[in-house]
């Protein structure tokens, strides 16, 4: 259409500020799906993370961070669940299967898991989908360990490697228990869960790193010397361990099992089911979420009010222009919408530049944002919410012409074809 | 209060109208042109009953069949040279058939007008109009207002920021190029009047007061080129 070459040759010829224009809508378009897109990948990945499993068991304390530290590795235990327990409620008819997990160490950042193989057999993410090694095997002696997908390719680790693990979940470097070598013997194939993060050993290879070690600090004398030969095996039952997941045979025992767990009284116990805890998390974090989606749409409305002050400044220097084209015929709506469709424009460009931009931001970095936020995201690329964003934003930018082209409308009305400036 | 008993312009006729600014010949031209409308009376343009039909009819008539050449500050400075030119045929199409059945038959038929007003090569290059000295761009801006023939050309001062030398050869150039359309040169130069078929002023078609004429409320029962 002729208005809208009109439209982008003249912005086209103010490119500094056409350019700034387009780019602030840019960026907060990009803002806005960016904390949309984050938000749903946590939220799907969340979502994606534990299935199958009926309750989580661990020492007394709020659902969300029973889950959090169990399932997702956020946080730490407030306390741990004692072996006799776990025995008892593992020992229980209407139980199917459990898993223990045993957490509280770390190497090179990833955190260490000890559990049984009951682990790759019983544990599901997703729809219902199983642990599956993509090289090696499950563990089975004592200083074997089973690498998630993406801890071993950041490590950079093979099967065979060698590594030692540290104490605490600081980085490596920190009161490290280098006289017991992990041996790397399988490596799980990638899920998208934090399964991927973690490094996985045996209960018993956990207890062993520790044999010695009091109170938290590491052995003193006799105890560094020894040596994994002197380590036995049959010594390296676990006392306690951090929390347990629980796959019943009936779905109808769940809440019975569950209020068993809540009033157990040799020791103070929760336990929790996977999906109330995630709806209570999502209850917590919700307030945020509605927080960083009121900033963004702030951050819209700057842009786009950017988009109208330069419009409204192009106003008076564009008024010889105006009268130049009323002088070959232009009608004055058709002033009126030269500027709409200058808007539009502006808006349509800036709105699809930061479509773009986070959409090939995220696919290219979507690895760096993972490692720092410690889960893997899923659910990116172009998404409806994607277009109805960019479509709000280029009917804003639209509706906000309507100013400046109601102002030029007026103005080339009493202007005629002279302006006297 | 502008008000104008008569006036009036034949068809191929080269009118001079002389006044001096504040006379209300911008209001009067306005009116011509269909931008105003006359408060009171008649103006009959090129047919046209301007006085009678709406504002984008008459902006359609002027977009057809008129060509409008101000003082200065003729061109859009973000089109090229031919797009210039070629300005009025993206609100006319009847304009537009009648320069050429396609674009590049138009593009060529621009070129080879600023070509008969010495801007062969600026046209040839496709210059930028902001890259023009003021005595190139008033001849883009003749052949704007000249390109597709149109029946009536209005032509506001074009020659005041000229030198005497460029604006004897841009009148004799317009009025050679208009060919059948009426032109109407307003100047306060009543000197230029010499390149004319026939003159008259502000003052003499003016019968109302000078000094408090407003547009939109004049009355003006101009009858331009029956």
């Amino acid at each position: 259409m002729n208005l809208a070459y009109l439209a982008w040759k003249s912005a086209k010829a103010r490119a500094a500020t056409t350019i700034l224009t387009i780019l602030s809508i840019a960026i907060s378009t990009a803002l806005l799906l960016g904390v949309e897109k984050i938000r749903n990948g946590a939220r799907a990945s969340f979502e994606q993370t534990v299935s199958g499993t009926d309750l989580i068991v661990g020492a007394r304390s709020g659902p969300v961070n029973l889950l959090l530290y169990s399932v997702f590795r956020i946080g730490d235990p407030t306390a741990n669940v004692s072996w006799e327990s776990y025995q008892t409620f593992a020992a229980r008819p209407d139980v199917a299967w459990t898993v223990p997990l045993s957490l509280g160490d770390s190497h090179n950042g990833f955190r260490v898991l000890g559990t049984t193989t009951d682990y790759f057999e019983q544990y599901r993410y997703g729809a219902k989908r199983e642990l599956a090694l993509a090289e090696g095997k499950p563990f089975l002696d004592v200083f074997d360990a089973v690498l998630g997908a993406e801890a071993a390719r950041e490590l950079g680790y093979a099967l065979g490697g060698e590594f030692d693990i540290s104490h605490g979940l600081k980085s490596a470097g920190f009161a490290e228990h280098k006289d017991r070598p992990f041996k790397v013997v399988g490596i799980l194939a990638r899920t998208g869960t934090p399964v991927d993060r973690t490094i996985h050993v045996s209960l018993e290879g956990i207890e062993a790193v520790h044999i010695g070690w009091n109170n938290g600090a590491p052995p003193i004398g006799s105890g560094a010397a020894l040596s994994m030969n002197d380590i036995d095996k049959s010594a390296l039952q676990p006392d306690s361990i951090t929390a347990f997941l629980v796959g019943l045979k009936s779905k109808s025992a769940v809440l019975r099992y569950q209020r068993d767990v809540n009033t157990f009284r040799a020791e103070a116990l929760s336990a929790v089911i996977p999906g109330v805890a995630l709806s209570q998390l999502w209850r917590v974090v919700g307030a945020a979420e509605q927080a960083l989606r009121g900033v963004a749409v702030f951050v819209i409305a700057a842009g786009l009010t950017g988009l109208l002050t330069t419009i409204l400044t192009s106003l008076n220097e564009r008024r010889r222009e105006i009268a130049v084209l009323r002088s070959v015929g232009a009608k004055s709506r058709d002033v009126f919408f030269l500027l709409v469709c200058e808007a539009t424009i502006l808006a349509a460009i800036g709105a699809g530049l930061g479509a773009a931009a986070i959409n090939l931001g995220l696919a290219l970095f979507s690895t760096q944002i993972e490692a720092v936020a410690g889960f893997p995201l899923g659910g990116f690329g172009l998404s409806p919410y994607d277009f109805y964003i960019a479509a709000g934003v280029i009917i804003i930018g639209f509706a906000l012409g309507f100013l400046p082209g109601w102002l030029a409308y007026r103005q080339s009305l009493s202007d005629g074809l002279t302006v006297r400036i | 209060m502008l008000s104008v008993p008569l006036f009036s312009i034949q068809r191929g006729e080269r009118l001079f109208l002389q006044g001096p600014s504040g006379s209300g010949k911008s209001t009067l031209l306005g009116v011509i042109a269909g931008v105003f409308a006359p408060s009171a009376g008649k103006a009959a343009v090129l047919g046209h009953p301007f006085h009678n039909i709406t504002a984008a009819a008459r902006d359609r008539v002027r977009a057809d069949a008129m060509g409008v050449i101000f003082q200065q500050f003729n061109l859009v400075p973000y089109l090229t040279l031919v797009e210039n030119v070629l300005l009025p045929c993206r609100f006319s199409p009847a304009r537009a058939e009648r320069v050429g059945p396609g674009e590049p038959e138009r593009i060529a038929k621009a070129r080879d007008l600023l070509g008969r007003l010495g801007l062969e090569e600026e046209a040839r290059a496709d210059r930028a109009a902001s890259q023009l000295s003021v005595g190139q761009q008033q001849r883009v801006a003749a052949a704007r207002a000249l390109i597709g023939s149109p029946s009536l050309v209005i032509a506001d001062e074009p020659t005041s920021a000229l030198d005497a030398e460029t604006r004897n050869a841009f009148i004799d150039t317009l009025i050679s190029e208009a060919n059948d359309a009426a032109l109407l040169f307003v100047s306060h130069d009543a000197s230029l009047s010499k390149h004319f078929d026939r003159r008259t002023a502000m003052d003499v078609i003016n019968s109302g007061s000078n000094e408090e004429f407003a547009p939109r409320r004049n009355n003006a029962p101009a009858l331009a080129e029956a």
